[in-house]
């Protein structure tokens, strides 16, 4: 299985990310999870990079985040969009759909 | 973690990097520890599952490194982290980071030490209770022609004001009354001011001693008192309060001291005395007689609504005079703004050249910074790739600048203060004496917000063009040696920008100079190296005791063996000031200059008769009154003919014109044209001496001899009466005090113009060097393949003529237009003199040309191999 290296990926993690975090507040390490198991492993994020790019997220205030307590007690800082975020997830998620239909008319061609 | 304990950690996070850098390793510790669980679950021991995941996550500490790299939401914190980066920098580079720092603290410091000043004389409040309601009251009288001439109310309409207006709750007319003699074992001149009862109220004065001058000593015939100055009282009475109550001899009569003013009130006036109306007749009747009037608004009266109602309460013009198409309308000027409106001028230029010096320094150290900045794209690169945003990026690039303003403005600041009385006694702004210019908090606080602005202003366009650069451009070029940060169109336009700043800055300077050179190489029409001028009065004021003096003074100067002649003038070359009055001859009536000598004054200054004979002694004791006429006077009364033996009626008295003599420029050097004079023995008047107006002295030393100025006082002591030697100088010393405001202004513009000089030169240096830096690769390559070095120095500097001459081209310009702003100091030069004009390009192109060379000769060094090896 190729790992995707994420420094490629810029965009496009942002953008999952926000995908992940549509369906509700989630920790860094769930988001990680998700990731790999939405993408069924063919996507795996390094700690180094999801972590700076939650922080960079949070700062362009896309994500707020609020530390609290997992189901098996322990202190995690949970993220969740923000209305800022929602409209960037709407926004990617458009032009992410108009560049696969270009490409997927392409490949066909 | 809400509430209070989240507010305390989010306030330690502003200041400590251990508050967010403990939070996100707490969060990777959690994604650690969650991650060990799962693996656990899936059935590896505790052990083996904690390895497993550590080996996945990696290194925790740069985790929280990369992750405190973004966030770094601490804003203090990331403020202190970047200066300590700022400062590493400026220690790793101490080239740059000095260069940078001494251009922004000249610049900082001038405008500091100026502003310094300014703050001294004009803005700090004025030391009375609401000055703003403090007005000084003008009568703007029509003339022919349509134009008004403010001149000064009379004591009639004042009078008028005060019987039917009540705008004002106090109104005071004043006018001054010049130096009379005030008598003692050590007679001085003392210089006085006539007031009336409401002047010092008016103030907000009360007496340091004694009590204020009141309206019962207006009184005709009331007893003759003053109150004198702090100072005086200091000096002569020795601060005892025994000296009110004193009487002394001032002017010739009996006058009692009733009180002393404060120190902080009008310092340079000696003695003040009731203005009393009755011996005022001129002043009480005319407009425009020589006398001031000041009011004092009642609170709530505006400006408008007080110039409306005195207009309405003006008498009518005395019966008799023409009847001008306007009617003369009441002009009220706050004292304040009168104050601002006579330095106007000057502060203007103080603050266009300061300006101008700040922005050739912004100028600068922004070009330093961007050709610096090339050394930084793998920095930027670095720091892009681990996810530093450009936003805090601009901000680490803003606050490094901000650190460089900030130590070049503690050493500006440092050296104004070093440097600010040197300046002051060359600045030609009145400061008072009693509240000296000084680096005071507001002054302080002034040049800080100058700093913080300079730091923006210079950090701005490097900031943002360093941050600029994607991350993969800047990866993709860090290897090499030159970056984009600033391109070679860029480097040239701030060339361009600083020359002109430069070239405007020097047309100030030049055309002062030209000016200067002017006023002082003007002919004078006598040669003032030839004499010395010697200030003596009697303290008796007595119009006999005047007459014998003078004359025996100058016969005991002449019997001196250095002295080649001896003379006296009522009022000296060179000072300025005289009598105006008209004479008469043939039924023609002329206005001159009346001037009144002793013998020996023509020969003093070096002057012969052109026509007929110079006054001799003998003119003195004779009964026709004989007298001497100036070139154009004689063209005047007597058009084409020779005047010799004419007579003249001049005060009256019939004189028979015995000479004609050159038309000299009397006043200060430049001041005036020549005037009609006309000169005649010396008839001492009542009145004048009453005022302490005697003669001056003019003695001139034969060639090689000297004449010591304690001789000339001794003499002058010896004669008899009890005189008062003022002041002994020489005729170059009348010159140089005669022309020292336009000198100070010179040199002070002078110095900032140089100043703007220097700091662009140093700007021409910087950018051609970083040019030549930045191409060594190209210059290499041209060399190999055969360029010659004085090939390659002819296209490195051509690089830099273009930018150069534009720059002076736009600031030949600028001048143009800016230069209006010092006309008023000019002599006889236009703000566009075109020869001034002409030089100043002339000389900053050579500078510029010489500035560029320097470095662009080093490009002739460069190895062709080794600056190709080096890529």
């Amino acid at each position: 299985m190729p790992r995707t290296n994420s420094d490629q990926l810029h965009g496009t993690l942002d953008m999952l990310v926000l995908k992940i975090l549509d369906d509700g507040p989630l920790h860094g390490y769930a988001i990680a999870l998700r990731l790999e198991r939405l993408s069924d492993d063919v996507l795996s994020v390094e700690e180094g990079s999801l972590y700076p790019a939650l922080y960079r997220m949070e700062e362009r205030g896309w994500l707020g985040s609020e530390w609290a307590l997992t189901d098996t007690g322990r202190r995690a800082r949970f993220y969740k969009l923000t209305r800022a975020g929602r409209a960037q997830l709407a926004a990617e998620s458009k032009s992410w759909e108009r560049l696969t239909a270009a490409v997927q008319s392409v490949m066909k061609a | 973690m809400t509430g209070l304990r989240g507010i305390v950690a989010r306030v330690r996070g502003l200041w400590r990097r251990d508050g967010i850098a403990a939070e996100i390793r707490e969060e990777i510790d959690f994604h650690l520890a969650a991650r060990a669980d799962d693996y656990a679950r899936s059935g590896l021991s505790a052990d083996e599952a904690r390895r497993k995941a550590r080996a996945r996550v990696g290194d925790v500490a740069i985790h929280v490194d990369r992750g405190y790299e973004v966030r770094g939401a601490g804003v203090m914190e990331t403020m202190v982290q970047d200066i300590r980066h700022g400062l590493r920098l400026f220690r790793r580079q101490p080239v740059f980071a000095g260069i940078a720092i001494l251009t922004l603290a000249l610049g900082i410091g001038a405008a500091t030490a100026i502003f310094s000043i300014v703050e001294a004389a004009l803005l700090r409040p004025l030391p009375y209770p609401q000055p703003e309601q403090i007005v000084d009251v003008e009568v703007a009288m029509p003339q022919r022609g349509g134009e008004f001439v403010n001149l000064g109310p009379s004591l009639d309409d004042a009078a008028a004001w005060r019987r039917s207006t009540d705008v004002f709750s106090h109104l005071a007319a004043s006018r001054g009354a010049g130096e009379s003699v005030l008598d003692g074992p050590e007679p001085i001149r003392l210089d006085s001011f006539l007031v009336t009862s409401e002047f010092m109220p008016l103030y907000g004065v009360t007496p340091e001693l004694g009590r204020l001058l009141v309206s019962a000593d207006e009184e005709p015939g009331a007893p003759a008192v003053a109150m004198i100055s702090h100072a005086v009282w200091q000096s002569r009475f020795g601060g005892q309060a025994s000296a009110v109550g004193t009487t002394i001899r001032y002017g010739g009569e009996p006058v009692t001291i009733v009180g002393v003013t404060p120190s902080w009130f009008r310092a340079d006036t000696d003695l003040w005395r009731p203005l009393i109306a009755a011996t005022q007749q001129t002043f009480k009747v005319m407009r425009g007689s020589g006398g001031g009037t000041t009011a004092r608004l009642r609170s709530g009266v505006t400006l408008e609504d007080a110039q409306r109602v005195l207009t309405t309460a003006l008498p009518a013009l005395p019966a008799g005079s023409q009847a001008p198409a306007a009617s003369p309308r009441v002009v009220l000027t706050q004292e304040l703004e009168q104050r601002l409106a006579r330095y106007r001028p000057m502060i203007e230029t103080l603050a266009g050249s300061v300006a101008l010096i700040l922005l050739i320094a912004c100028v600068n150290v922004a070009g330093l910074l961007l050709a610096r900045g090339a050394t930084r794209q793998g920095e930027v690169a670095v720091r892009t790739s681990l996810g530093a945003s450009r936003r805090r990026l601009i901000r680490q690039f803003l606050t490094e600048s901000l650190v460089l303003s900030t130590i070049g403005g503690t050493v500006g600041i440092l050296l104004a203060w070093l440097t600010l009385q040197t300046l002051l006694a060359n600045i030609p702004l009145a400061v008072p004496a009693d509240a000296p210019a000084g680096i005071n908090g507001f002054v302080l606080i002034a040049s800080l917000v100058l700093t913080m602005v300079t730091g923006t202003l210079f950090g701005l366009v490097p900031a943002l063009r360093l941050s600029r650069d994607s991350l993969g451009s800047a990866l993709a070029r860090s290897g090499r040696q030159h970056g984009v940060a600033l391109t070679r169109r860029g480097g040239q336009s701030l060339i361009t920008v600083e020359v002109a700043l430069a070239v405007v800055m020097l047309a100030g300077a030049g055309l002062m100079i030209r000016s200067f050179s002017r006023l002082v190489s003007h002919d004078l029409g006598f040669d003032p190296q030839r004499f010395v001028a010697l200030d003596v009065i009697p303290a008796e004021p007595l119009p006999a005791v005047y007459a014998e003096y003078y004359q025996a003074l100058v016969r005991q100067l002449r019997a001196l063996p250095a002295v080649a002649a001896a003379g006296a003038i009522d009022v000296a070359p060179l000072v300025g000031g005289g009598s105006y009055t008209s004479a008469t001859a043939d039924g023609r009536s002329v206005s001159i200059i009346m001037r009144q000598i002793i013998p020996g004054y023509f020969e003093a200054i070096g002057l012969s008769a052109t026509t007929g004979r110079l006054p001799a002694d003998s003119d003195l004791a004779s009964a026709e009154k004989t007298i001497v006429l100036s070139a154009s006077a004689a063209a005047r009364f007597f058009p084409g003919a020779s005047p010799i033996g004419r007579q003249l009626v001049l005060m009256k008295v019939p004189r028979t014109v015995v000479g004609v003599v050159p038309d000299v420029r009397h006043g200060p050097p430049g001041a005036q044209r020549s005037e009609p004079n006309v000169y005649f023995p010396y008839e001492p008047d009542p009145t004048r001496i009453a005022r302490g107006r005697g003669l001056t002295v003019l003695v001139a030393t034969r060639p090689g001899a000297t004449l010591p100025a304690a001789d000339l006082r001794r003499v002058a002591a010896s004669i008899g009466p009890r005189v008062i030697v003022d002041q002994v100088r020489s005729g170059a010393e009348l010159f140089s005090a005669g022309v020292s405001l336009p000198r100070r202004r010179t040199i002070l513009l002078s110095i900032l113009g140089g100043f703007g000089l220097l700091l662009s030169i140093v700007g021409v240096v910087g950018m051609t060097s970083y040019a030549v830096a930045r191409r060594t690769r190209e210059i290499g390559v041209r060399m190999a393949f055969g360029a010659r070095a004085d090939q390659v120095v002819r296209a490195m500097l051509l690089d830099s003529v273009w930018p150069i001459a534009i720059g002076v081209g736009i600031g030949v310009g600028g001048a143009w237009l800016s230069t209006g702003v010092i006309k008023s100091f000019l002599y006889e030069t236009t703000p566009t003199d075109p020869v001034t004009l002409a030089a100043v390009a002339v000389a900053l192109a050579l500078a510029g040309v010489v500035a560029a060379w320097i470095p662009a000769r080093r490009a002739a060094r460069i190895d062709p191999v080794s600056a190709l090896r080096a890529e």
